[in-house]
Protein backbone atom coordinates (compact mmCIF):
# COMPACT_ATOMS: atom_id res chain seq x y z
CA UNK A 1 0.00 0.00 0.00
CA UNK A 2 2.61 2.52 1.12
CA UNK A 3 5.09 1.11 -1.38
CA UNK A 4 2.54 1.62 -4.12
CA UNK A 5 1.95 5.22 -3.05
CA UNK A 6 5.68 5.93 -3.06
CA UNK A 7 6.06 4.40 -6.49
CA UNK A 8 3.21 6.43 -7.97
CA UNK A 9 4.63 9.53 -6.29
CA UNK A 10 8.00 8.93 -7.95
CA UNK A 11 6.42 8.22 -11.30
CA UNK A 12 4.06 11.22 -11.23
CA UNK A 13 7.03 13.58 -10.98
CA UNK A 14 5.33 15.36 -8.07
CA UNK A 15 8.69 15.16 -6.29
CA UNK A 16 10.10 17.66 -8.79
CA UNK A 17 8.21 20.36 -6.89
CA UNK A 18 10.20 19.66 -3.75
CA UNK A 19 13.59 20.43 -5.32
CA UNK A 20 13.18 24.20 -5.32
CA UNK A 21 12.11 24.77 -1.67
CA UNK A 22 14.67 22.25 -0.34
CA UNK A 23 17.42 23.76 -2.48
CA UNK A 24 16.50 27.24 -1.34
CA UNK A 25 16.60 26.24 2.33
CA UNK A 26 20.01 24.61 1.84
CA UNK A 27 21.44 27.71 0.18
CA UNK A 28 19.86 29.89 2.85
CA UNK A 29 21.40 27.75 5.61
CA UNK A 30 24.76 27.75 3.88
CA UNK A 31 24.70 31.53 3.46
CA UNK A 32 23.79 31.92 7.13
CA UNK A 33 26.65 29.66 8.18
CA UNK A 34 29.04 31.75 6.11
CA UNK A 35 27.52 34.84 7.76
CA UNK A 36 26.51 36.30 4.41
CA UNK A 37 23.07 37.10 5.85
CA UNK A 38 22.40 39.43 8.78
CA UNK A 39 20.81 37.05 11.35
CA UNK A 40 18.80 39.85 12.98
CA UNK A 41 17.07 40.44 9.64
CA UNK A 42 16.82 36.84 8.46
CA UNK A 43 17.72 34.08 10.91
CA UNK A 44 18.98 30.77 9.56
CA UNK A 45 16.51 27.93 8.86
CA UNK A 46 17.98 25.90 11.72
CA UNK A 47 17.52 28.82 14.12
CA UNK A 48 13.88 29.30 12.99
CA UNK A 49 13.29 25.57 13.39
CA UNK A 50 14.64 25.66 16.98
CA UNK A 51 12.32 28.58 17.83
CA UNK A 52 9.44 26.70 16.27
CA UNK A 53 10.14 23.59 18.35
CA UNK A 54 10.41 25.76 21.48
CA UNK A 55 7.06 27.40 20.75
CA UNK A 56 5.52 24.01 20.10
CA UNK A 57 6.92 22.52 23.30
CA UNK A 58 5.66 25.42 25.40
CA UNK A 59 2.17 24.84 24.00
CA UNK A 60 1.92 28.45 22.81
CA UNK A 61 2.06 27.47 19.15
CA UNK A 62 -0.92 25.13 19.41
CA UNK A 63 -2.96 27.82 21.18
CA UNK A 64 -2.16 30.39 18.50
CA UNK A 65 -2.92 27.95 15.68
CA UNK A 66 -6.22 26.94 17.25
CA UNK A 67 -7.28 30.53 17.86
CA UNK A 68 -6.61 31.48 14.23
CA UNK A 69 -8.22 28.31 12.85
CA UNK A 70 -11.32 28.78 14.95
CA UNK A 71 -11.74 32.33 13.68
CA UNK A 72 -11.26 31.20 10.09
CA UNK A 73 -13.71 28.35 10.50
CA UNK A 74 -16.48 30.55 11.89
CA UNK A 75 -15.85 33.50 9.58
CA UNK A 76 -15.46 31.28 6.52
CA UNK A 77 -18.63 29.30 7.25
CA UNK A 78 -20.62 32.51 7.68
CA UNK A 79 -19.08 34.32 4.71
CA UNK A 80 -19.38 31.33 2.38
CA UNK A 81 -23.02 30.66 3.35
CA UNK A 82 -23.91 34.28 2.84
CA UNK A 83 -22.04 34.32 -0.48
CA UNK A 84 -23.88 31.23 -1.71
CA UNK A 85 -27.32 32.48 -0.64
CA UNK A 86 -26.93 35.98 -2.08
CA UNK A 87 -25.13 34.54 -5.12
CA UNK A 88 -28.08 32.24 -5.83
CA UNK A 89 -30.56 35.09 -5.43
CA UNK A 90 -28.70 37.46 -7.75
CA UNK A 91 -27.93 34.59 -10.13
CA UNK A 92 -31.64 33.86 -10.44
CA UNK A 93 -32.96 37.40 -10.55
CA UNK A 94 -31.80 40.23 -12.78
CA UNK A 95 -33.76 42.61 -10.57
CA UNK A 96 -31.85 41.50 -7.47
CA UNK A 97 -28.57 41.92 -9.37
CA UNK A 98 -29.53 45.48 -10.34
CA UNK A 99 -30.60 46.32 -6.78
CA UNK A 100 -27.26 45.32 -5.24
CA UNK A 101 -25.02 46.24 -8.18
CA UNK A 102 -24.01 49.80 -7.30
CA UNK A 103 -23.59 49.13 -3.58
CA UNK A 104 -21.55 45.98 -4.17
CA UNK A 105 -19.35 47.57 -6.82
CA UNK A 106 -18.60 50.41 -4.41
CA UNK A 107 -17.77 48.18 -1.44
CA UNK A 108 -15.95 45.39 -3.25
CA UNK A 109 -12.78 47.31 -4.21
CA UNK A 110 -12.10 48.13 -0.54
CA UNK A 111 -9.15 45.96 0.53
CA UNK A 112 -10.06 43.56 3.31
CA UNK A 113 -7.42 44.97 5.61
CA UNK A 114 -8.94 48.44 5.42
CA UNK A 115 -11.97 47.02 7.22
CA UNK A 116 -9.98 46.07 10.31
CA UNK A 117 -9.73 49.53 11.94
CA UNK A 118 -13.33 50.29 10.98
CA UNK A 119 -14.58 47.10 12.58
CA UNK A 120 -12.46 47.59 15.67
CA UNK A 121 -14.07 51.00 16.00
CA UNK A 122 -17.53 49.48 15.68
CA UNK A 123 -17.21 46.21 17.56
CA UNK A 124 -14.09 46.55 19.67
CA UNK A 125 -10.96 44.46 19.59
CA UNK A 126 -12.69 41.14 20.38
CA UNK A 127 -13.58 38.16 18.21
CA UNK A 128 -16.42 39.86 16.36
CA UNK A 129 -14.23 42.24 14.40
CA UNK A 130 -11.95 39.42 13.23
CA UNK A 131 -14.78 37.14 12.26
CA UNK A 132 -16.49 39.87 10.26
CA UNK A 133 -13.23 40.63 8.44
CA UNK A 134 -12.92 36.97 7.49
CA UNK A 135 -16.56 36.92 6.45
CA UNK A 136 -16.00 39.84 4.11
CA UNK A 137 -12.84 38.26 2.72
CA UNK A 138 -14.66 35.00 2.00
CA UNK A 139 -17.92 36.51 0.85
CA UNK A 140 -16.79 38.22 -2.35
CA UNK A 141 -15.20 35.31 -4.17
CA UNK A 142 -17.92 32.87 -3.14
CA UNK A 143 -20.65 35.35 -4.01
CA UNK A 144 -19.23 36.22 -7.44
CA UNK A 145 -18.60 32.61 -8.46
CA UNK A 146 -22.01 31.43 -7.24
CA UNK A 147 -23.83 34.25 -8.96
CA UNK A 148 -22.00 33.61 -12.25
CA UNK A 149 -22.43 29.86 -11.89
CA UNK A 150 -26.19 30.07 -11.39
CA UNK A 151 -26.62 32.65 -14.14
CA UNK A 152 -24.77 30.47 -16.64
CA UNK A 153 -26.58 27.19 -15.91
CA UNK A 154 -27.44 25.59 -19.23
CA UNK A 155 -31.11 26.31 -20.02
CA UNK A 156 -31.39 22.76 -21.26
CA UNK A 157 -31.24 21.38 -17.72
CA UNK A 158 -33.85 23.86 -16.56
CA UNK A 159 -36.14 22.67 -19.36
CA UNK A 160 -35.70 19.11 -18.12
CA UNK A 161 -36.79 20.24 -14.67
CA UNK A 162 -39.79 22.03 -16.15
CA UNK A 163 -40.99 19.17 -18.31
CA UNK A 164 -41.01 16.88 -15.29
CA UNK A 165 -43.05 19.51 -13.44
CA UNK A 166 -40.57 19.98 -10.63
CA UNK A 167 -41.23 22.70 -8.12
CA UNK A 168 -39.17 25.88 -8.18
CA UNK A 169 -37.44 24.64 -5.03
CA UNK A 170 -36.37 21.37 -6.66
CA UNK A 171 -35.36 23.26 -9.80
CA UNK A 172 -33.02 25.46 -7.78
CA UNK A 173 -31.67 22.92 -5.27
CA UNK A 174 -31.54 19.77 -7.39
CA UNK A 175 -30.85 21.16 -10.86
CA UNK A 176 -29.39 24.66 -10.89
CA UNK A 177 -27.28 24.36 -7.75
CA UNK A 178 -25.49 21.14 -8.76
CA UNK A 179 -25.05 22.49 -12.28
CA UNK A 180 -23.39 25.59 -10.83
CA UNK A 181 -21.36 23.65 -8.27
CA UNK A 182 -18.08 23.52 -10.22
CA UNK A 183 -18.07 27.32 -10.31
CA UNK A 184 -19.18 27.60 -6.70
CA UNK A 185 -16.33 25.32 -5.65
CA UNK A 186 -13.80 27.53 -7.37
CA UNK A 187 -15.18 30.36 -5.25
CA UNK A 188 -14.98 28.27 -2.09
CA UNK A 189 -11.37 27.33 -2.79
CA UNK A 190 -10.22 30.86 -3.58
CA UNK A 191 -12.38 32.09 -0.70
CA UNK A 192 -10.61 29.97 1.89
CA UNK A 193 -7.36 31.56 0.74
CA UNK A 194 -8.78 35.03 1.31
CA UNK A 195 -10.15 33.91 4.67
CA UNK A 196 -6.72 32.83 5.78
CA UNK A 197 -5.13 36.04 4.55
CA UNK A 198 -7.85 38.04 6.33
CA UNK A 199 -7.43 36.39 9.72
CA UNK A 200 -3.68 36.84 9.74
CA UNK A 201 -4.08 40.44 8.59
CA UNK A 202 -6.62 41.21 11.27
CA UNK A 203 -4.49 39.58 13.96
CA UNK A 204 -1.40 41.48 12.86
CA UNK A 205 -3.22 44.73 13.46
CA UNK A 206 -4.91 44.01 16.76
CA UNK A 207 -5.14 40.76 18.68
CA UNK A 208 -3.98 39.07 21.85
CA UNK A 209 -3.71 35.58 20.37
CA UNK A 210 -3.43 33.85 17.00
CA UNK A 211 -0.71 33.37 14.45
CA UNK A 212 -0.88 36.96 13.22
CA UNK A 213 -0.50 38.13 16.80
CA UNK A 214 2.47 35.77 17.24
CA UNK A 215 4.22 37.31 14.26
CA UNK A 216 3.73 40.91 15.31
CA UNK A 217 4.40 40.20 18.99
CA UNK A 218 7.80 38.59 18.39
CA UNK A 219 8.76 41.36 16.00
CA UNK A 220 8.17 43.81 18.82
CA UNK A 221 10.08 41.49 21.18
CA UNK A 222 12.95 41.56 18.66
CA UNK A 223 12.92 37.77 18.31
CA UNK A 224 13.02 37.44 14.54
CA UNK A 225 13.47 33.65 14.56
CA UNK A 226 10.18 33.14 16.39
CA UNK A 227 8.51 35.70 14.16
CA UNK A 228 9.67 33.77 11.09
CA UNK A 229 8.49 30.54 12.68
CA UNK A 230 5.03 32.14 12.76
CA UNK A 231 5.29 33.16 9.10
CA UNK A 232 6.31 29.60 8.22
CA UNK A 233 3.34 28.08 10.06
CA UNK A 234 0.94 30.50 8.34
CA UNK A 235 2.28 29.38 4.97
CA UNK A 236 2.16 25.68 5.77
CA UNK A 237 -1.40 25.80 7.13
CA UNK A 238 -2.59 27.82 4.14
CA UNK A 239 -1.05 25.17 1.91
CA UNK A 240 -2.71 22.33 3.82
CA UNK A 241 -6.14 23.99 3.73
CA UNK A 242 -5.83 24.24 -0.04
CA UNK A 243 -4.86 20.57 -0.32
CA UNK A 244 -7.83 19.49 1.80
CA UNK A 245 -10.27 21.59 -0.18
CA UNK A 246 -8.98 20.20 -3.47
CA UNK A 247 -9.54 16.70 -2.13
CA UNK A 248 -13.09 17.54 -1.11
CA UNK A 249 -13.71 19.16 -4.47
CA UNK A 250 -12.42 16.14 -6.34
CA UNK A 251 -14.78 13.89 -4.42
CA UNK A 252 -17.87 16.10 -4.63
CA UNK A 253 -17.38 16.92 -8.30
CA UNK A 254 -16.46 13.40 -9.38
CA UNK A 255 -19.24 13.55 -11.99
CA UNK A 256 -17.56 16.55 -13.57
CA UNK A 257 -14.04 15.13 -13.79
CA UNK A 258 -14.65 11.45 -14.44
CA UNK A 259 -13.72 10.38 -17.96
CA UNK B 1 -60.68 7.44 -30.91
CA UNK B 2 -60.86 11.16 -30.42
CA UNK B 3 -58.36 13.83 -31.29
CA UNK B 4 -55.82 14.35 -28.53
CA UNK B 5 -53.43 16.92 -30.01
CA UNK B 6 -54.47 19.72 -32.34
CA UNK B 7 -51.99 22.01 -33.98
CA UNK B 8 -53.68 24.99 -35.57
CA UNK B 9 -52.06 27.64 -37.76
CA UNK B 10 -48.86 27.53 -35.79
CA UNK B 11 -45.99 29.85 -36.71
CA UNK B 12 -42.73 30.21 -34.85
CA UNK B 13 -40.07 32.85 -35.13
CA UNK B 14 -36.83 33.27 -33.25
CA UNK B 15 -35.08 36.58 -32.86
CA UNK B 16 -31.32 36.37 -32.62
CA UNK B 17 -29.32 39.61 -32.35
CA UNK B 18 -32.30 41.64 -33.52
CA UNK B 19 -32.75 39.51 -36.61
CA UNK B 20 -36.03 37.62 -36.80
CA UNK B 21 -35.91 34.21 -38.39
CA UNK B 22 -39.00 32.35 -39.40
CA UNK B 23 -38.66 28.74 -38.25
CA UNK B 24 -42.10 27.19 -38.69
CA UNK B 25 -44.82 28.41 -40.99
CA UNK B 26 -48.52 27.59 -40.90
CA UNK B 27 -48.36 24.16 -39.27
CA UNK B 28 -51.69 22.35 -39.10
CA UNK B 29 -52.31 18.75 -38.13
CA UNK B 30 -54.15 16.60 -35.64
CA UNK B 31 -53.04 13.58 -33.68
CA UNK B 32 -55.67 11.10 -32.67
CA UNK B 33 -55.63 9.36 -29.33
CA UNK B 34 -53.41 6.27 -29.51
CA UNK B 35 -51.93 7.30 -32.83
CA UNK B 36 -48.24 6.99 -33.71
CA UNK B 37 -47.20 10.05 -35.69
CA UNK B 38 -43.75 10.72 -37.10
CA UNK B 39 -42.42 14.08 -38.18
CA UNK B 40 -39.70 13.96 -40.81
CA UNK B 41 -37.74 16.81 -42.30
CA UNK B 42 -34.20 17.89 -42.97
CA UNK B 43 -32.11 19.17 -40.09
CA UNK B 44 -32.79 22.73 -39.00
CA UNK B 45 -36.36 22.77 -40.34
CA UNK B 46 -37.83 23.17 -36.86
CA UNK B 47 -38.74 19.63 -35.81
CA UNK B 48 -37.32 19.92 -32.29
CA UNK B 49 -38.90 23.35 -31.91
CA UNK B 50 -42.30 21.93 -32.88
CA UNK B 51 -41.97 19.13 -30.35
CA UNK B 52 -40.94 21.56 -27.62
CA UNK B 53 -43.96 23.69 -28.40
CA UNK B 54 -46.24 20.66 -27.96
CA UNK B 55 -44.42 19.93 -24.69
CA UNK B 56 -45.19 23.45 -23.49
CA UNK B 57 -41.57 24.56 -23.34
CA UNK B 58 -41.80 27.48 -25.78
CA UNK B 59 -43.35 30.56 -24.31
CA UNK B 60 -44.20 32.57 -27.42
CA UNK B 61 -46.06 30.96 -30.25
CA UNK B 62 -48.45 32.16 -32.90
CA UNK B 63 -51.46 29.96 -33.48
CA UNK B 64 -52.79 27.36 -31.14
CA UNK B 65 -51.81 23.98 -29.77
CA UNK B 66 -54.49 22.04 -27.95
CA UNK B 67 -54.14 18.90 -25.87
CA UNK B 68 -57.48 17.34 -24.98
CA UNK B 69 -59.08 20.59 -26.16
CA UNK B 70 -57.07 22.68 -23.69
CA UNK B 71 -54.57 25.21 -24.97
CA UNK B 72 -51.01 24.29 -24.03
CA UNK B 73 -49.54 26.93 -21.77
CA UNK B 74 -46.77 25.02 -20.06
CA UNK B 75 -45.57 21.47 -19.44
CA UNK B 76 -48.34 19.04 -18.49
CA UNK B 77 -48.37 15.79 -16.58
CA UNK B 78 -49.85 13.86 -19.50
CA UNK B 79 -47.15 14.79 -21.98
CA UNK B 80 -43.46 13.92 -21.58
CA UNK B 81 -40.50 14.33 -23.87
CA UNK B 82 -37.21 12.56 -24.52
CA UNK B 83 -34.89 15.27 -25.80
CA UNK B 84 -32.65 14.98 -28.83
CA UNK B 85 -29.47 15.43 -26.78
CA UNK B 86 -30.54 13.04 -23.98
CA UNK B 87 -30.09 15.87 -21.44
CA UNK B 88 -29.30 13.64 -18.50
CA UNK B 89 -28.30 15.46 -15.34
CA UNK B 90 -24.55 14.76 -15.33
CA UNK B 91 -24.27 14.63 -11.52
CA UNK B 92 -26.89 11.89 -11.20
CA UNK B 93 -26.29 8.24 -11.92
CA UNK B 94 -28.55 6.19 -14.19
CA UNK B 95 -30.84 5.16 -11.33
CA UNK B 96 -31.33 8.71 -10.09
CA UNK B 97 -31.70 10.17 -13.57
CA UNK B 98 -34.54 7.78 -14.32
CA UNK B 99 -36.01 8.51 -10.88
CA UNK B 100 -36.06 12.21 -11.78
CA UNK B 101 -38.88 11.42 -14.21
CA UNK B 102 -41.18 10.27 -11.41
CA UNK B 103 -43.83 12.70 -10.32
CA UNK B 104 -43.91 13.80 -6.70
CA UNK B 105 -47.30 12.09 -6.34
CA UNK B 106 -45.66 8.66 -6.64
CA UNK B 107 -45.18 7.28 -3.10
CA UNK B 108 -41.66 6.41 -1.93
CA UNK B 109 -42.54 2.75 -1.52
CA UNK B 110 -43.27 2.36 -5.25
CA UNK B 111 -40.35 4.32 -6.61
CA UNK B 112 -37.63 1.71 -6.36
CA UNK B 113 -39.65 -0.98 -8.09
CA UNK B 114 -40.69 1.39 -10.89
CA UNK B 115 -37.14 2.60 -11.51
CA UNK B 116 -35.86 -0.97 -11.65
CA UNK B 117 -38.62 -1.93 -14.06
CA UNK B 118 -37.63 0.82 -16.48
CA UNK B 119 -33.90 0.19 -16.13
CA UNK B 120 -34.71 -3.35 -17.11
CA UNK B 121 -36.92 -2.27 -20.01
CA UNK B 122 -34.16 -0.21 -21.62
CA UNK B 123 -31.61 -2.95 -20.94
CA UNK B 124 -29.34 -1.08 -18.55
CA UNK B 125 -29.16 -3.60 -15.72
CA UNK B 126 -25.80 -3.36 -14.03
CA UNK B 127 -25.40 0.31 -15.00
CA UNK B 128 -27.55 1.73 -12.19
CA UNK B 129 -24.60 3.53 -10.63
CA UNK B 130 -22.93 4.70 -13.83
CA UNK B 131 -22.72 8.44 -14.45
CA UNK B 132 -23.90 9.84 -17.80
CA UNK B 133 -20.30 10.54 -18.83
CA UNK B 134 -19.51 6.86 -18.45
CA UNK B 135 -22.23 5.81 -20.92
CA UNK B 136 -22.22 5.63 -24.70
CA UNK B 137 -24.51 8.00 -26.60
CA UNK B 138 -27.00 5.21 -27.21
CA UNK B 139 -27.12 4.26 -23.55
CA UNK B 140 -27.69 7.89 -22.57
CA UNK B 141 -30.56 8.04 -25.03
CA UNK B 142 -32.11 4.94 -23.46
CA UNK B 143 -31.88 6.48 -19.98
CA UNK B 144 -33.59 9.55 -21.37
CA UNK B 145 -36.42 7.44 -22.83
CA UNK B 146 -36.84 5.56 -19.55
CA UNK B 147 -36.99 8.88 -17.68
CA UNK B 148 -39.79 10.06 -19.98
CA UNK B 149 -41.68 6.76 -19.81
CA UNK B 150 -41.54 6.20 -16.07
CA UNK B 151 -44.20 8.79 -15.27
CA UNK B 152 -46.57 6.92 -17.57
CA UNK B 153 -47.62 9.91 -19.72
CA UNK B 154 -50.45 9.60 -22.25
CA UNK B 155 -48.47 11.41 -24.87
CA UNK B 156 -44.82 10.67 -25.45
CA UNK B 157 -42.71 13.04 -27.53
CA UNK B 158 -39.54 11.47 -28.87
CA UNK B 159 -36.94 13.68 -30.51
CA UNK B 160 -34.67 11.52 -32.69
CA UNK B 161 -34.30 9.04 -29.87
CA UNK B 162 -32.58 6.35 -31.88
CA UNK B 163 -30.14 8.54 -33.76
CA UNK B 164 -27.14 7.58 -31.67
CA UNK B 165 -27.89 3.86 -31.59
CA UNK B 166 -26.23 1.16 -33.64
CA UNK B 167 -28.45 -0.62 -36.15
CA UNK B 168 -29.15 -3.62 -33.96
CA UNK B 169 -29.97 -1.73 -30.79
CA UNK B 170 -32.07 0.64 -32.85
CA UNK B 171 -34.25 -2.17 -34.18
CA UNK B 172 -34.63 -3.52 -30.65
CA UNK B 173 -35.59 -0.13 -29.26
CA UNK B 174 -38.07 0.41 -32.09
CA UNK B 175 -39.71 -2.88 -31.14
CA UNK B 176 -39.74 -1.89 -27.48
CA UNK B 177 -41.37 1.43 -28.29
CA UNK B 178 -44.02 -0.29 -30.39
CA UNK B 179 -44.65 -2.72 -27.56
CA UNK B 180 -45.11 0.08 -25.05
CA UNK B 181 -47.26 2.00 -27.50
CA UNK B 182 -49.58 -0.96 -28.03
CA UNK B 183 -49.68 -2.32 -24.50
CA UNK B 184 -50.28 0.98 -22.79
CA UNK B 185 -52.26 2.62 -25.56
CA UNK B 186 -50.11 5.72 -25.68
CA UNK B 187 -50.01 8.50 -28.20
CA UNK B 188 -46.56 8.87 -29.68
CA UNK B 189 -45.09 11.74 -31.64
CA UNK B 190 -41.66 10.93 -32.97
CA UNK B 191 -39.20 13.19 -34.75
CA UNK B 192 -36.80 11.37 -37.01
CA UNK B 193 -34.74 11.81 -40.13
CA UNK B 194 -34.84 8.09 -40.81
CA UNK B 195 -37.59 7.51 -43.36
CA UNK B 196 -37.63 3.73 -42.90
CA UNK B 197 -38.08 4.24 -39.19
CA UNK B 198 -40.98 6.63 -39.75
CA UNK B 199 -42.76 4.13 -42.01
CA UNK B 200 -42.00 1.20 -39.72
CA UNK B 201 -43.33 2.85 -36.58
CA UNK B 202 -46.11 5.21 -37.51
CA UNK B 203 -49.72 5.43 -38.61
CA UNK B 204 -49.07 8.84 -40.05
CA UNK B 205 -46.01 10.72 -41.29
CA UNK B 206 -45.88 14.51 -41.36
CA UNK B 207 -43.32 15.67 -43.89
CA UNK B 208 -41.85 19.13 -43.34
CA UNK B 209 -40.15 21.29 -45.95
CA UNK B 210 -36.78 22.95 -45.49
CA UNK B 211 -36.55 26.16 -43.50
CA UNK B 212 -38.92 27.68 -42.69
CA UNK B 213 -40.66 24.38 -41.97
CA UNK B 214 -43.98 24.02 -43.75
CA UNK B 215 -46.08 20.92 -44.07
CA UNK B 216 -45.33 19.37 -47.43
CA UNK B 217 -47.49 16.35 -47.05
CA UNK B 218 -49.23 14.21 -44.47
CA UNK B 219 -49.07 10.57 -45.41
CA UNK B 220 -51.23 7.89 -43.80
CA UNK B 221 -49.44 4.56 -43.61
CA UNK B 222 -52.11 1.92 -44.09
CA UNK B 223 -50.05 -1.08 -43.06
CA UNK B 224 -50.86 -3.62 -40.36
CA UNK B 225 -48.41 -4.10 -37.48
CA UNK B 226 -45.92 -5.64 -37.29
CA UNK B 227 -44.79 -4.14 -40.55
CA UNK B 228 -42.48 -6.13 -42.77
CA UNK B 229 -39.53 -3.95 -43.70
CA UNK B 230 -38.73 -5.73 -46.95
CA UNK B 231 -42.29 -5.89 -48.24
CA UNK B 232 -43.47 -4.24 -51.41
CA UNK B 233 -46.05 -2.09 -49.59
CA UNK B 234 -43.40 -0.94 -47.14
CA UNK B 235 -41.18 0.11 -50.02
CA UNK B 236 -44.06 1.97 -51.62
CA UNK B 237 -44.43 4.23 -48.57
CA UNK B 238 -40.73 4.88 -48.15
CA UNK B 239 -40.56 5.82 -51.80
CA UNK B 240 -43.52 8.17 -51.40
CA UNK B 241 -41.62 10.02 -48.68
CA UNK B 242 -38.30 10.05 -50.52
CA UNK B 243 -40.13 11.59 -53.46
CA UNK B 244 -41.17 14.53 -51.31
CA UNK B 245 -37.57 15.22 -50.40
CA UNK B 246 -36.03 14.80 -53.77
CA UNK B 247 -38.85 15.85 -56.07
CA UNK B 248 -36.78 18.32 -58.04
CA UNK B 249 -33.48 16.51 -58.03
CA UNK B 250 -31.75 13.80 -59.94
CA UNK B 251 -31.38 11.78 -56.74
CA UNK B 252 -34.79 10.33 -57.30
CA UNK B 253 -33.31 7.70 -59.54
CA UNK B 254 -31.21 6.28 -56.71
CA UNK B 255 -34.30 5.45 -54.80
CA UNK B 256 -36.39 4.04 -57.61
CA UNK B 257 -37.13 0.47 -56.72
N1 LIG C 1 -33.87 28.94 -28.54
C1 LIG C 1 -33.57 29.27 -29.81
N2 LIG C 1 -33.21 30.54 -30.10
C2 LIG C 1 -32.93 30.88 -31.36
N3 LIG C 1 -32.96 30.04 -32.41
C3 LIG C 1 -33.30 28.77 -32.19
C4 LIG C 1 -33.62 28.31 -30.86
N4 LIG C 1 -33.94 27.00 -30.95
C5 LIG C 1 -33.81 26.66 -32.25
N5 LIG C 1 -33.43 27.71 -33.00
C6 LIG C 1 -33.23 27.70 -34.44
O1 LIG C 1 -34.37 27.17 -35.04
C7 LIG C 1 -34.04 26.37 -36.16
C8 LIG C 1 -34.69 25.02 -36.03
O2 LIG C 1 -34.11 24.31 -34.96
P1 LIG C 1 -34.60 22.87 -34.55
O3 LIG C 1 -36.04 22.94 -34.19
O4 LIG C 1 -33.68 22.37 -33.52
O5 LIG C 1 -34.42 22.06 -35.89
P2 LIG C 1 -34.42 20.48 -36.17
O6 LIG C 1 -34.77 19.79 -34.90
O7 LIG C 1 -35.42 20.28 -37.25
O8 LIG C 1 -33.06 20.13 -36.65
C9 LIG C 1 -32.53 26.32 -36.21
O9 LIG C 1 -32.11 27.21 -37.21
C10 LIG C 1 -32.10 26.80 -34.86
O10 LIG C 1 -30.90 27.50 -34.97
MG1 LIG D 1 -33.77 18.53 -33.77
Amino acid sequence: MIKKKIRSFVRSKSWLGIILPVGLILIWQLASNLELINASLLPSPARIWRSLVKQAESGKLAVNILVSLRRVLVGYALGASLGIVIGIITGLSKTATKIVSVLFELIRPIPIIAWVPVLILWTGIGETSKIIVIMIGTFWTVYLNTSDGIRNVDRKYVEVSKIFLKSKKIEITKVMFPAALPGIFTGLRVGVGSAWISVIGAELIAASAGLGFMISYYREMAQPSTMFAGVLVVGVIGFLINVILRRVEKRVLKWNTVK
Amino acid sequence: MGTIVQIKNVNKKFTIDGETKEILNDINFDVREGEFVSIVGSSGCGKSTLLKMIAGLESTIEGEILINDNAVNGPALECKMAFQEARLLPWRNVYKNIGFGLDKSVPKSERDELIKKYINMVGLNGFENALPKQLSGGMQQRVSIARALISNPNILLLDEPFGALDALTRINMQREILKIWKQENKTMILVTHDIEEAVYLSNKVVILSERPGRIKKILNIDLAYPKIRGSKDFAYYTKEIYKEFFEDSEHEIDYAI
